[in-house]
């Protein structure tokens, strides 16, 4: 017998809520394989599953490897499955990732930000999921342990929608919100059944079926691989609009919602702008306020969607500003700058030759203050006055 | 904005570090919550115990025929307490505690 | 009542992490918008852990960890040797701290009162094992006033169910009612 659960607000973590947002979509396998910190999210799960709120198979594989093969399978034949990683476990998973996106399976994965290989650290940074942004899979990030619950569910929907079917990722940082408890609103699992019901309304997907001849993977030679790497592209441009609509639809069904692909805290009528993702977005509107009261009218573009990469409202956002500083928690080698600055600078044909800063903070858990914050803002509106400004700086 | 003057903590290009400086002078006993006690009459000197501690630090006991935990690396983990097959191991709490307990 | 920072210090394996967390729901049941998260290296029983709750009337956006606390929860006494335990400790800032013997002196000029209670003796006590997490926190209830035990008893049913439930209540009881404060 299914324990069923009903609406509640309870002070949770944020692995925690995404272990509840993946059971409330109610997946069909759950592959799981522990890693500091996303490990209480498979562990959660165990736990619904035990306790029979959750209805799945749980399937505890050996490494990631492993847990990405067998959410592709499982979404290739037609079902709902959900893994979740970080760092070493993200990139041990690899080449299962790039079939997954290949075979255009809707699996759904939450990757805890955690720096990857090379020099040890159990430690918060955005380095794993930069190093898979040409996987071909979506990537979302999020700010707070709400979001994280409300983007999970909203992840389903967007992969599994009969334009897209493409796998989702969903970043947070770890331990600034994978360990942060906070109130988080819930919904029953009725609620969530009704928001996805939509999906059974489309047309059903191709899936692998015991006794026909399908089959998926196999050789796409010469103009095949081109043309199945054009549609593959083409779904990644439609994620954009849909995400939007997505996030409509889950506001009106919920009551909260996130802006979609980016959302503009105080931008509109700013001289000088800072883009960022995750938990430092949360730390730098409060210095944005800050700012404004000192008469510095600055604004902050949270970048929610990173693949595809949120062109078109990112343009509008900036465009017309005097300065524009892109705080990165990872590093692009081979630029000698931050990754999102990079990708941002690469909209100065929309939005005009500006002074566009990068900052590079956050590494290995370090933390991102309110104080490095201000004087980034600083340094950005230093830039818009015409004052000598450095174009990458390394914080603290 | 000049970024601020650091301090190397690596001499080298990678994360280099020398064993003999960092684990191998760790002393890790004062970790430990509580001890392995050897009880003879019960041992039979079968090893178990040397075997399976993880951090190695069963050494010999003076008489040259039982074992005995190195304590200044001993963490107290119970792991040779649990695999002694004549149960001649028992974890004793680390230091004095209070008996007793006001009571209401 | 404006925004409050408590920051947890104590050793991996001793409940701190969970206590910030603890007090984060009571505190949550009362209403009030909570945050809490640890920072720790080395995730191994005796390391330092500091663990941070921040709680406000209005919803909490900043994630960075605490540097100007308002209360200090001390969870092993063998801490207070840390050299920038007590950095940024706010003026009239508060310690909680887990201890058998009071205070020869304040640790730190910014310290002006402290709540001391033994509360290693009453969890060994209460629940048969050194952890003093519970008992910590209905002594900086008592001490600090900002939430109510009720709502720190009530809060542990989230966390703790049976036997368990029942021993950390009495050693978060006992907690509120022996903690001694110690002013400067």
């Amino acid at each position: 017998m299914t324990v069923v659960l009903d609406k509640q607000t309870k002070v949770i973590t944020g692995n925690a809520a995404a272990a509840y947002a993946a059971m409330l979509c109610r997946p069909d396998v759950v592959a799981a394989y522990p890693i500091t910190p996303q490990s209480e999210v498979i562990e959660q799960l165990a736990k619904f599953h035990a306790d029979g709120i959750l209805d799945c198979e749980y399937v505890n594989v050996e490494g990631e490897n492993s847990a990405q093969n067998v959410v592709c399978a499982t979404t290739m034949a037609g079902g709902r499955a959900f893994t979740a990683t970080s760092s070493y476990g993200l990139v041990y998973m690899y080449d299962a990732m790039f079939q997954t996106a290949g075979f255009r399976a809707p699996v759904v994965m939450i990757n805890v930000n955690r720096e990857p290989p090379g020099i040890h650290a159990v430690c918060s940074g955005q380095q794993d999921m930069i190093s898979v942004r040409d996987s071909g899979w979506v990537q979302l990030i999020v700010e707070n342990c709400q979001e994280i619950l409300d983007t999970t569910i909203m992840a389903f929907r967007l992969a599994e929608d009969y334009d897209i079917q493409l796998p989702v990722m969903v970043n947070y940082d770890g331990y600034y919100l994978s360990f942060l408890a906070e109130s988080v609103e819930i919904p029953g699992i009725g609620e969530v059944d009704g928001y996805l019901e939509e999906l059974k309304t489309q047309p059903p997907r191709t899936r692998l079926l015991p006794g026909t001849n399908l089959g998926c993977g196999s050789h796409g030679i010469g103009m095949g691989y081109v043309e199945l790497r054009k549609k593959h592209m083409a779904a990644m441009e439609r994620v954009k609009t849909k995400i939007d609509e997505i996030d409509r639809g889950f506001s009106e069904t919920f009551g909260r919602g996130y802006g979609g692909q980016i959302e503009e805290y105080r931008a509109e009528d700013a001289d000088i702008v800072l883009v960022t993702s995750g938990s430092a977005v949360g730390t730098a509107r409060t210095m944005i306020d800050a700012k404004r009261e000192q008469g510095v009218k600055a604004g902050l573009v949270k970048l929610r969607l990173y693949r595809p990469f949120p062109v078109e409202r990112l343009s509008r956002a900036l465009r017309g500003k005097k300065a524009i500083g892109v705080l990165d928690r990872s590093v692009c080698f081979g630029w000698d700058c931050g990754p999102m600055y990079m990708e941002t600078r690469a909209l100065t044909p929309e939005i005009g030759i500006v002074p566009m800063l990068s900052f590079i903070d956050g590494l290995a858990n370090m933390d991102i203050t309110q104080e490095h914050i201000g004087r980034m803002i600083d340094d950005i509106h230093a830039a818009s006055q015409g004052r000598p400004y450095q174009e990458v700086t390394w914080l603290p | 904005m000049v970024d601020k003057e650091h301090q190397n903590l690596f001499e080298t290009e990678a994360s280099w570090s020398d064993a003999s400086e960092t684990v191998l002078c760790h002393h890790t006993g004062d970790w430990r919550t509580e001890r392995p006690v050897f009880d003879h009459d019960k041992c039979n000197a079968c090893g178990f115990c040397y075997t399976y501690c993880p951090p190695q630090c069963i050494v010999d006991d003076e008489d040259g025929i039982h074992y005995k935990a190195d304590l200044e690396y001993c963490k107290g983990c119970g792991v040779c307490a649990r695999e002694c097959p004549k149960e001649a191991i028992t974890m004793a709490p680390e230091g004095d505690y209070a008996d007793d307990c006001r009571v209401g | 009542m404006s925004a409050k920072e408590i920051r947890f210090h104590g050793r991996g394996g001793q409940g701190a992490v969970l206590a910030a967390r603890m007090l984060a729901s009571a505190l949550a049941a009362e209403g009030k918008c909570v945050a809490s998260f640890p920072m720790y290296g080395f995730e191994r029983r005796g390391m330092p852990v500091v663990a941070f709750t921040r709680f406000d009337e209005q919803p909490i956006r900043e994630k960075t960890q605490i540097y100007t606390p308002d209360c200090l929860v001390v969870v092993d006494f063998t801490l207070l040797s840390l050299a920038n335990l007590f950095d940024g400790l706010k003026p009239d800032g508060v310690l909680i701290l887990n201890s058998a013997k009071p205070l020869e002196k304040p640790p730190h000029p910014n310290l002006k009162r402290a709540g001391l209670v033994n509360a290693t003796q009453i969890a060994l006590c209460e629940i048969g094992r050194d952890i003093p997490n519970t008992c910590l926190i209905g002594a900086l209830a008592k001490v600090t006033g900002w939430v109510e035990l009720e709502s720190v008893l009530q809060g542990l049913g989230d966390y703790l169910e049976g036997d368990m439930l029942k021993r950390n209540l009495r050693n978060a009881e006992r907690g509120y009612h022996e903690v001694e404060v110690m002013t400067w």
